[in-house]
This record gives C-alpha cells, sequence and structure tokens, in this order.
C-alpha cells in the first residue's frame, strides 16, 4: 500500500483506460462501455481509508449491477490502495461479481434443507434448460443463475427465488415453467 | 419517547404503558413468513382494521419469527394467545370480527395436528410450542421488532440499567461466569472467561463485536434473533461493552439477511434517541455506541479473525490464535467477539440472576439452545430448548418426526463442522459434550433431518463441497485437502470409487483435522468421519456393489416406468430434455438408459406415479 502504487493507480485510471486490472484476462462477456461519471458521487461519500474498501464495494455494485473493471481501479486510487489489493477484495467475497449480470436473477437455494430436499435436481434443469453453468449469465444478458448457501426459508425447501420473489417446494418441472414465465416476458 | 438519563426514567416508560391492555392484538410473523405471503397478510389486516375504524380496539403487530415457519403465515391474537396457521388473506375479515373484537374462536381455522388430528387453540398447547423453552425467542411472537415502548414493558433494558448503574464490570463478569453461559456460536468457550481476558488487558480502546455471519447453510437462528428481536441483542452488547470496558460495538452481519441489517441498524438509532446508546447511558457515566457492518459471502469469515481481517477492509482470511482477539483484535485493540444468541442471552442472566440460568440445562451446559430444524421434518421451524433435550424429543415432540411417513435415518447437527448421528443415538442429551461424544459439535444450531431417502455419501459430499469452496486457501491441509477428498467422495458417488479410496479417504481426513491453521479446516472432515463411522456400509455398497442404497447418486441409479401404471399421457416424453423416452400415446412408455441423463424431470411430471427410481 505504498504511495507510489497509488500514484500509478491513479495515473492509469484517468490516463490510459485501457490498461485496466484485469486486461488480458478471458471474460465471458466483453463488458460494456462503462459511464463512469456517476462513480465520483459514489467515491466522494467514503472516506479515503484501506477499511472502505469492502463498503465502498458494495457501494459500486449497487451503482453498475457488477463492479466494472475501470471502476475497481477508481477505487484503488480513491482509497489509496494496491489495484492488486482491491482485486484481491473483490474476487475473494461471493458477493461481488466482475462481470456483468442478467436481468433476471435465479438464486436456487443450496442450504442443507434445499440439499435434501433435491435442490441439486432443481439447479441442474434450470441450468440445462438455459445452457450454462452455474454462477454463469446467459450471453444474451437475460439469466444469470446462483447457488446460494441458505436462505433460512428452510419451511420452504427446495427454494428458488427469482428477482426477490420467492418459489418453494420446487421440482424440476415447476421450477422450468417458472422460468418460462420470465422468459416469455416482453424485455424492458 | 425522550431521551431518557437515569434509571427511573428507564422505569417511568414501562410504568407509563398498561400491562393490561383494553385492546386485542394480532401478531403476524413479519419475518420468516415473508416467503409465504406474510407481508400481504399483514397489509390486509392493517387495512381492514383501518377500513372498519376499530384501532382503538384492535392493533396489528408485525413480529419476528414465531418459529412455526412450516404453518406460515403464522398469527396470534393476543392476549388470549388464540393460534392461527396457514392465515389466508380470505380469512383476515374473519380474524378481525371474530378473535379481534369479540374474542371469539374461529374454530375452522385452528391448527390441528397432521398426525392426530387433534385440534388446538393456543399456541403454547400445540405440541411444537409447549415442549419448548423460551428465554431467548420470548419477544418473537409477541412484540414487534421495533418496539422499543414495548420492549421496555417486557423489562427490556433493564438489565443493562442495573449492570450499568447498580453493579461493578467485575461484577457483572462474575454473575456471567456463575451462570455457566457458554458460546453458542460453536465451540462453546465460557464467555464470563472470555470477558475476563478481555478486560484484564490494559489500554482503554477496546471493542465488542457481535458475530451474526451464520454461515453455516440450513441455520436460521441469529438471523431470527436479529430480526426478531434487535433490542436484546443491543442490550446484550452493551453490558458486555461494560463488563470488559469497551465503548465501541460493532456488529456484523451477513449480507444475505436484509431484514436483520435493516432492524439492527434501525434499532440502534431508536436506541440512540432514547439515550440507551452514546454518552453517559441512563447516568452512569458509561459510554457506548454500535456500528453495523455487512458481510460479504464468506462462510470463513465468521470466524473471528478472519472476521476482523474482513472488518479491516482486507481479504477474511484467519491468523493463528494466540494472540486471541480477547488480546488482540479489531485494529490490534482487545475484542470481545461473541455470538448473537450468546449476547441475547446475557440481559436474561443480568436480570433473573445466575441461578435461574445455571438451573436450566446440564451439567456443564446451562440455559437453552435454539435449533434451527429443517430438512425431512414435518414441522421445519425454529426450536428452543433447554440444554440437555433429547434428539428425539427435538425431531419427534416438537418436529413432529420424519415428513412423508419415512424412516429417521440420522439428524445432521453443526453443518459443514458436525457431524451425523444416527438413530441409535436419538435418546443422547444434546449438550456440548454429549454431541461431542458421539462424534459431532454442537455447532450453532443447524439440525437437518435426514431420511432413508437421503445417501450419506452424499452429504458427506455435499458438505466437502462447501467447505472447499470456501476455504480461503491461507493454509495447504485445508486447501488441498479438502480438494482431494472431495474428489474421492466424488469418485465414490460417480460409482468409481474402490475400497482403497475409502481409506485413503479416512486417512486424509484425519491429517487434515490435526493439521489445518482455523476451525474450518479443523472441521472440514467432520461429516465425512461421522459418516464413515456411523455408515460405513453405504460407502461399500458405492465402491464394492456399486449401488446407491438411498437410491439418490445419479450414476447408480436407474429410472424405470412402470407399466402397469403408465398411462400412456406422453407428458414424460414431451418434457424429457434429451429425448430419451418413447411409446406411442395410450401405451406404456420406455427410457432409453443410454441416453437417460437421470434429471428426474419425468418423474416430477407423472401424475400417475408410474415412473420409480432402482
Ligand atoms: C469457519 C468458521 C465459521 C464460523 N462461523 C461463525 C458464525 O457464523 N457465527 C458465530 O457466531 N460464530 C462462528 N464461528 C465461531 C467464531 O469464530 C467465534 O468462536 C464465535 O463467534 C465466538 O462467539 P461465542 O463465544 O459467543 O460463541 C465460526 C468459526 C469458524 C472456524
Ligand atoms: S484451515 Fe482453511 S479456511 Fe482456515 S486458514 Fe487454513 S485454508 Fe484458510
Amino acid at each position: 500500500m505504498s504511495h507510489e502504487h497509488s500514484q500509478q493507480a491513479e495515473a492509469q485510471s484517468h490516463g490510459g483506460a485501457q490498461q485496466t486490472l484485469l486486461a488480458g484476462q478471458p471474460q465471458e462477456h466483453p463488458g460494456p462501455r462503462v459511464d463512469l461519471s456517476p462513480l465520483k458521487a459514489t467515491l466522494e461519500k467514503f472516506p479515503r481509508r484501506a477499511d472502505q474498501l469492502l463498503p465502498l464495494l458494495r457501494a459500486v455494485q449497487e451503482l453498475y449491477g457488477y463492479l466494472p473493471r475501470e471502476a475497481l481501479d477508481a477505487v484503488a486510487s480513491h482509497l489509496k490502495i494496491s489495484r492488486a489489493n482491491v482485486l484481491g477484495v473483490a474476487t475473494f467475497y461471493h458477493h461481488f461479481s466482475l462481470v456483468p449480470q442478467g436481468r433476471h436473477k435465479v438464486c436456487i437455494c443450496r442450504g442443507t434443507a434445499c440439499h435434501v430436499r433435491g435442490s441439486k435436481d432443481v439447479l441442474d434443469s434450470v441450468c440445462q434448460s438455459l445452457g450454462i453453468e452455474p454462477g454463469q449469465t446467459t450471453p444474451d444478458l437475460s439469466f444469470t443463475v446462483e447457488e446460494v448457501m441458505c436462505l433460512g426459508a428452510c419451511a420452504l425447501a427446495p427454494l428458488m427465488v427469482v428477482d426477490g420473489a420467492y418459489y418453494g417446494k420446487m421440482d424440476q418441472r415447476r421450477a422450468l415453467e417458472i422460468l418460462k414465465q420470465y422468459k416469455q416476458e416482453p424485455q424492458a | 419517547m425522550k431521551t431518557m438519563r437515569s434509571p427511573a426514567d428507564l422505569a417511568a416508560v414501562k410504568a407509563s404503558q398498561a400491562t393490561e391492555p383494553n385492546y386485542r392484538t394480532i401478531a403476524v410473523c413479519s419475518t420468516g413468513c415473508l416467503a409465504v405471503g406474510a407481508g400481504t397478510v399483514a397489509q390486509a389486516f392493517e387495512d381492514e382494521v383501518r377500513r372498519r375504524g376499530i384501532a382503538d380496539k384492535v392493533r396489528v403487530a408485525r413480529t419476528g419469527c414465531h418459529g412455526l415457519c412450516e404453518q406460515g403465515p403464522v398469527v396470534i391474537v393476543h392476549p388470549e394467545r388464540i393460534f392461527y396457521p396457514r392465515v389466508s388473506v380470505e380469512a383476515v375479515p374473519r380474524i378481525v370480527e371474530e378473535t379481534g373484537l369479540r374474542g371469539e374462536i374461529a374454530r375452522d381455522l385452528l391448527y390441528r395436528d397432521p398426525a392426530t388430528g387433534e385440534e388446538y387453540v393456543h399456541d403454547y398447547d400445540v405440541p411444537f410450542y409447549s415442549a419448548q423453552k423460551r428465554v431467548v425467542l420470548r419477544y418473537n411472537t409477541d412484540l414487534e421488532p421495533l418496539d422499543l415502548e414495548g420492549y421496555i414493558r417486557w423489562d427490556g433494558y433493564a438489565a443493562a440499567a442495573r449492570a450499568l448503574v447498580e453493579m461493578s464490570p467485575e461484577e457483572v463478569i462474575e454473575e456471567i461466569e456463575l451462570s455457566g453461559l457458554r458460546g453458542r456460536g460453536g465451540a462453546g468457550f465460557p464467555t464470563g472467561t472470555k470477558w475476563q481476558i478481555c478486560r484484564q488487558q490494559p489500554g482503554d480502546h477496546k471493542y465488542v463485536i457481535c458475530n451474526a455471519d451464520e454461515g453455516d447453510p440450513g441455520a436460521f437462528m441469529d438471523r431470527s434473533l436479529l430480526e426478531g428481536a434487535p433490542h436484546a441483542v443491543i442490550e446484550g452488547m452493551i453490558i458486555a461493552g461494560y463488563a470488559v470496558g469497551a465503548n465501541q460495538g460493532i456488529i456484523y452481519v451477513r449480507t444475505e439477511y436484509p431484514i436483520a441489517v435493516r432492524h439492527a441498524a434501525r434499532a440502534i438509532e431508536q436506541a440512540r434517541e432514547a439515550g440507551l446508546l452514546g454518552q453517559d447511558i441512563l447516568g452512569s457515566g458509561f459510554h457506548f455506541d454500535i456500528t453495523v457492518h455487512e458481510g460479504a459471502g464468506a462462510f470463513v469469515c465468521g470466524e473471528e479473525t478472519a472476521l476482523i481481517a474482513s472488518l479491516e477492509g482486507r481479504r477474511g482470511m484467519p491468523r493463528p490464535r494466540p494472540p486471541f482477539p480477547a488480546q488482540k483484535g479489531y485494529r490490534g485493540k482487545p475484542t470481545v467477539i461473541n455470538n448473537v444468541e450468546t449476547l441475547a442471552n446475557v440481559p436474561a442472566i443480568i436480570l433473573n440472576g445466575h441461578e435461574w440460568y445455571a438451573a436450566i440445562g446440564t451439567e456443564r451446559s446451562k440455559g437453552t439452545k435454539i435449533f434451527a430444524l429443517a430438512g425431512k421434518v414435518n414441522n421445519t421451524g425454529l426450536v428452543e430448548v433447554p440444554m440437555g433435550t433429547t434428539l428425539r424429543q427435538i425431531v419427534f415432540d416438537i418436529g413432529g418426526g420424519v415428513r412423508n411417513g419415512k424412516a429417521f435415518k440420522a439428524a445432521q447437527i453443526g453443518g459443514p463442522s458436525g457431524g451425523c448421528v444416527p438413530a441409535q443415538y436419538l435418546d443422547t442429551p444434546i449438550d456440548y459434550d454429549s454431541v461431542r461424544a458421539i462424534g459431532t459439535i454442537m455447532g450453532s444450531g443447524g439440525l437437518i433431518v435426514l431420511d432413508e431417502d437421503t445417501c450419506m455419501v452424499d452429504i458427506a459430499r455435499y458438505f466437502l463441497e462447501f467447505t472447499q469452496r470456501e476455504s480461503c486457501g491461507k493454509c495447504v491441509p485445508c486447501r488441498i485437502g479438502t480438494r482431494r477428498m472431495l474428489e474421492i467422495l466424488e469418485r465414490i458417488t460417480a460409482g468409481d470409487g474402490t475400497l482403497e479410496d475409502v481409506e485413503r479417504l479416512e486417512r486424509l481426513a484425519l491429517v487434515v483435522k490435526k493439521t489445518s491453521l482455523c476451525g474450518l479446516g479443523q472441521t472440514a472432515p467432520n461429516p465425512v468421519l461421522s459418516t464413515l463411522r456411523y455408515f460405513r456400509d453405504e460407502y461399500d455398497a458405492h465402491v464394492v456393489d456399486k449401488r446407491c442404497p438411498a437410491h439418490y447418486c445419479r450414476a447408480l441409479i436407474t429410472y424405470r416406468i412402470m407399466a402397469d401404471a403408465c398411462t400412456g399421457c406422453t407428458a414424460c416424453a414431451r418434457v424429457c430434455p434429451v429425448n430419451a423416452i418413447s411409446g406411442e400415446p395410450k401405451q406404456t412408455h420406455v427410457i432409453d438408459q443410454a441416453l437417460c441423463t437421470r434429471c428426474g424431470l419425468c418423474r416430477a411430471t407423472c401424475k400417475f406415479e408410474a415412473i420409480e427410481v432402482v
């Protein structure tokens, strides 16, 4: 967390926008061009201290729906910590995503109660029907499927949550029917 | 409420509230039951009361989790405590009119025991509740979580007042020590001792952290407490702060619990406005304040040193102890970290005295414990029982036994750090030491019932998949050991395992347990070791006979259409994603085993239960 680092980060985030954290890394989806102008107001809400990193990343993810590479650079320079440090933290916690998320978020609870009542079969069917693996987003950015470790609504096991709406006591067939409703929705 | 500046002010607030109200309260579970539509039901009650202009006679309270999640949305009408399960919006006008206004019982809406058909009027008579002893959860069925005045009416903050004004910090610690309270976060460390260690450290800057990370899949005790009774947790933290000499508290809460985050934050504001947090609390000269910090979805952050790293903005990786956080914790300062439930026990102990508390429970495990009962059990829900209650009482008397009349196979206690308790130990009293003796740990209180259809090898694989993914990667035994163990378990459940694999798995488990740095790695092998201990025959069946006795592991099962039950409706053939099913309409269908991926969609679709798994 040297001074040198922070200056470097500063230079890169303002100067060469291409030279970003994940440059060269394969990406599932080419990130859309990110408008960094609303980020400034978010950054300014946080004191320039290393211990603000997690709350700040949370705020950035709320703003963009994920953590765009360019935004991570700006976070590093704002907090005066290294970009490696920021990326290290952003990749450590499951809550953060470095790639854009789908318009619909399908969460399948994989807590123990859901598991013993068959949530793996539900997860597999949903993933197969969308042609993606758990944690991935469909190429058209319409769906992201996520495994979550227990939502604490075990009476509803197996539980599926789509965009915050709870669907309890799922089986493969019902899960696919519900998914269909979201697929048919006219796109906003 | 005006700011309170002394215990007398607090007593005045309590006295100003009628103990026998001249209205009825309809208490709707509005945290856990939200997932089953309790929000709409509560709204309907509020609308109905407003529409009829009877707000002086009937009040609606959106309370914390009542516990019987299985029967949600759950409603209790006070003061009679008339209990209505599975309340629908249609039933709302009747409950308001018949019970809310007239105090009568709407018989047809009452709870009927699914097993015996017996009808119950009051919540305290329902077998699920009658066998419980609710000390920590006592507010959840009666009070709105953010009803600070109600909490004070129930002697809330009286314990803090007594501790801060009448007792010395040493006396508080002694009281907790004598009560025998042990940490509810898993390890069962004596709380008084922990506080004492922290108190003895030099320095003015100390911290109290409430651990509400609750990452154990299948556990929701801490969530329900923080959502349902945030003031009890805050009061516990104030007392802890006073005892150890800390002026700053932090609640570290799982981000997946938005209601808990909201209630905790709002309750802190309320307490501040009322003079229960901040400078010179109740004229005692003691300062204390609390902030809320959200986790970011990493199980290992429940471990205390990882939690501190996370609070400091770093990757949540544990460090070796000693020094313990009580010596050197957050920002390098002495820090007491306690679990939500531990802290929620504290006010009751100060208020009622250590003798009262120590009379509950067993020789070495005092008080009550909350369990999140779930899985293949009839009554999924939140259960608080005295330590020493047997597993049989919890699963059968309270839980109503195993679903669908299946046979009980085991109870998984303690989540990824715990183990499986087989049927022969159903009469074991559940306390810290007894469960350890049978190869599991109390853990935080997740209790998952497994039945004859649960594959025990798969359960071990399931937990290893979890711990492997959650391993922070800092130390080799855990990072690589859990991966190798998972690979072996995957081989076995895929039907490719050998007897040597099982032996290797056992050896590896013991090494990982002995050599890992933190509790995650040290306990990750427990699900494997306990299933090997009690269900080795299932491992053998997988590797020797290539058979999954529970008919669960995909590689070892076959889906078959039973000719006598199949009507040839074609539903299964249409739904199969790999077109493995063929047959003419009205003719028996057949599954092509070479194509079948055993996804089970046909079986979930068949209306005639004509598809079996063998
Ligand atoms: C991997 C791991 C996860 C843990 N998760 C939690 C948790 O979610 N909640 C908790 O209170 N304690 C958890 N603990 C235990 C804490 O490290 C700590 O012992 C506890 O919070 C102390 O509080 P207590 O003395 O009141 O039990 C965890 C420990 C480990 C090793
Ligand atoms: S035991 Fe596992 S979780 Fe704990 S420090 Fe080692 S690698 Fe990290």
